[in-house]
């Protein structure tokens, strides 16, 4: 309910900028519309051809200000898992934020639509998933295999009767993992 | 029977974003222009402010008819495609 009511707001908030940006294209009209009337030429005949110059500018205006509407932004786990598996497989210092700042300079429910249709774009591409989910996947493994011989090395050594592998071995899912890359 | 049997609130609710909007746009205009006049005091400027106030908030009327209109010819032609009012609250 409160989202739908600020997504009201917004729009409102939008209709009024554009009702106040034809009014402001109407200036120039406005003053020779003035000048005309002080100089009492035919009102009528220039009135009415200001107003239809107006109307010309006013719906230029409309259509190059775009869409008033709120588009409602897929925030479905989907789209943002397709989103940080693109980040991931690119893997690049660049964080999340600078690369939706990077399109535009905020990020509202539009940039967030718009990102996500160019990553759906991107992310329906077959070969593109599989390669970043493998790549997802060797990242893990090598961290989980760093993190094991890490583990290992801190382990006592000097223990009779223990293996290092036995003692610290890796989770069965880890395994799986694993088994799953093989 | 629910309100939204007999009343197409999207229009409602388009009508009421819009007649918003420019309430607010031509009472910015009048302030405006009204504070100009007042500082401006008696004299040329003033006739011209005023001539062009009454231009512009003709303009915005006419465009705010004509986007009623546009609004009108939309709900007409999506009332025609056999779509039922309460498919447009949710």
């Amino acid at each position: 309910m409160a989202f739908t009511l600020s997504v009201s707001l917004r729009e409102t908030a939008r209709l009024y900028l554009r009702y106040m940006t034809v009014g402001l294209v109407c200036i120039p009209l406005a003053l020779l519309y003035a000048g005309a009337r002080r100089a009492d030429w035919n009102t009528t005949v220039v009135a009415g051809a200001l107003i239809v110059l107006g109307f010309v500018g006013a719906f230029f205006v409309w259509r190059r200000l775009g869409d008033w509407r709120v588009v409602p932004a897929d925030t479905s786990i989907e789209a943002w898992v397709d989103l940080l598996r693109i980040v991931a497989q690119q893997q690049t210092a660049v964080s999340l934020q600078q690369r939706l700042l990077q399109y535009r300079p905020r990020v509202d429910d539009e940039t967030l639509g718009t990102y996500r249709k160019i990553f759906t774009r991107i992310a329906s591409d077959d070969e593109i998933r599989k390669t970043a989910f493998n790549r997802i996947l060797a990242h893990q493994q090598a961290t989980l295999e760093q993190l094991s011989v890490v583990q290992g090395q801190s382990s006592q050594p000097n223990r009779t009767g223990t293996r290092p592998e036995t003692q610290q071995g890796q989770p069965a899912w880890a395994l799986a993992l694993s088994g799953g890359l093989a | 029977m629910s309100f939204a049997e007999w009343l197409d609130l999207t229009s409602l609710k388009l009508l009421s974003q819009h007649t918003s909007a420019i309430a607010g746009a031509v009472v910015s205009f009048w302030a405006i222009s009204k504070f100009v006049r007042w500082t401006a005091g008696i004299g040329t400027f003033a006739d011209c402010v005023e001539y062009g106030e009454q231009f512009i908030l003709a303009v915005l009327l006419l465009w705010f008819t004509y986007q009623m209109f546009v609004l009108l010819w939309k709900g007409r032609v999506r009332l025609q495609n056999g779509v039922h009012l309460v498919s447009f609250v949710a």
